[in-house]
């Protein structure tokens, strides 16, 4: 299992990175994380949604209702510009701290 | 014998008791929690043991609350930040204040302008700012509404240029143009109030927690 701390702070990059494959909704949101992490990022299902609306209000995402399939409403959420600026941000940061990880962890087997 | 409805109603009742009352977030935690139920009973689980696995899952109402709260509160207009209303009604009043404006100064325009040489007077210059003032107060009003980040910027910026056009009120007057009636010191306090709700500490404190 993966620390809380780091569910946390991954949580805005992630989502971004999936809703800008395309719109999706937030339950889909969270099986696909679970998916591609074998289980192992485990978000606490509802605490998604705050982190979704604080994007929104942000301006990274936007939302509307439709109906799915089932006749079921649900809010799909979209990437907007900004979202992809901040995307772009958070990669740019996850990928400084993963050079350095790796780096330290080569030197320590060399 | 287990009645999924009315668990279901239960938990939206503990939902609405811990403060989880706008419509919005509330329909959207149902709406996944009886997709996660469908799927534990896809799974094998019987309707109790499935409502009661996706009950865990979406977390306790009371931190839920609290994270709503710090995202910048909960949507819609019956949301209960008061900043984000106020923001709302704010920018409700820049849309009404903008059209009611415009209204007023495209009919100056024609009367500064042309100077007798055909050349545009210095009234026309004012008053084309003051057009760009109520135009940047509707839209900068449309952002507020709809809580975009830019629409504290626009509405800053409208408020300082109105704030700032009122003085010119009284060269306009030696000109003889009467370009001002006297409401204008009522939209400068409304500019004054404005600014303070924008920028005062509480407001602030609000913006730091998003």
């Amino acid at each position: 299992m993966i620390r809380k701390e780091l569910v946390a702070a991954s949580a805005e990059p992630l989502i971004l990175s999936l809703l800008a494959k395309g719109e999706s909704y937030g339950y889909a949101i969270i099986q696909e994380v679970k998916a591609r992490s074998d289980g192992k990022l485990q978000w606490t299902d509802g605490m998604l949604y705050p982190v979704l609306h604080r994007m929104e209000h942000k301006g990274w995402i936007k939302s509307r209702w439709a109906e799915s399939e089932t006749g079921r409403k649900r809010k799909y959420y979209a990437l907007k510009r900004d979202g992809k600026t901040a995307m772009a941000k958070h990669h740019e940061q996850w990928s400084l701290v993963h050079s350095v990880l790796a780096g330290l962890q080569k030197e320590q087997y060399v | 014998m287990f009645d999924l409805e009315k668990a279901i109603s239960d938990w939206r009742h503990q939902m609405l008791a811990a403060g989880i009352k706008s419509p919005v977030p509330l329909e959207e935690l149902e709406g996944h929690l009886r997709e996660e139920i469908e799927q534990q009973m896809q799974s094998g689980l019987a309707e109790a043991g499935a409502f009661r696995s996706a009950i865990q899952t979406m977390g306790q109402a009371s931190l839920l609350k609290a994270e709503f709260d710090q995202t910048g509160g909960l949507d819609g207009w019956s949301g209960n930040n008061r900043f984000i209303n106020t923001n709302r009604i704010l920018g409700a009043f820049w849309v009404a204040q903008g059209f009611w404006y415009l209204s007023d100064l495209s009919a100056l325009l024609g009367q500064v302008n042309p100077s007798p040489k055909n050349e545009p007077s210095w009234g026309f210059f004012i008053v084309a700012m003051a057009v760009g003032a109520a135009l940047a107060g509707v839209w900068g009003g449309v952002c507020l509404i709809r809580g975009t980040k830019s629409g504290r910027t626009i509405i800053s910026a409208a408020a300082i240029l109105g704030l700032s056009l009122c003085p010119l009120q009284i060269p306009l007057h030696l000109f003889n143009l009467n370009l001002f009636p006297a409401w204008i010191t009522i939209f400068a306090a409304f500019d004054l109030i404005t600014l303070w709700l924008l920028f005062s500490p509480k407001h602030r404190t609000s913006k730091a927690a998003q």
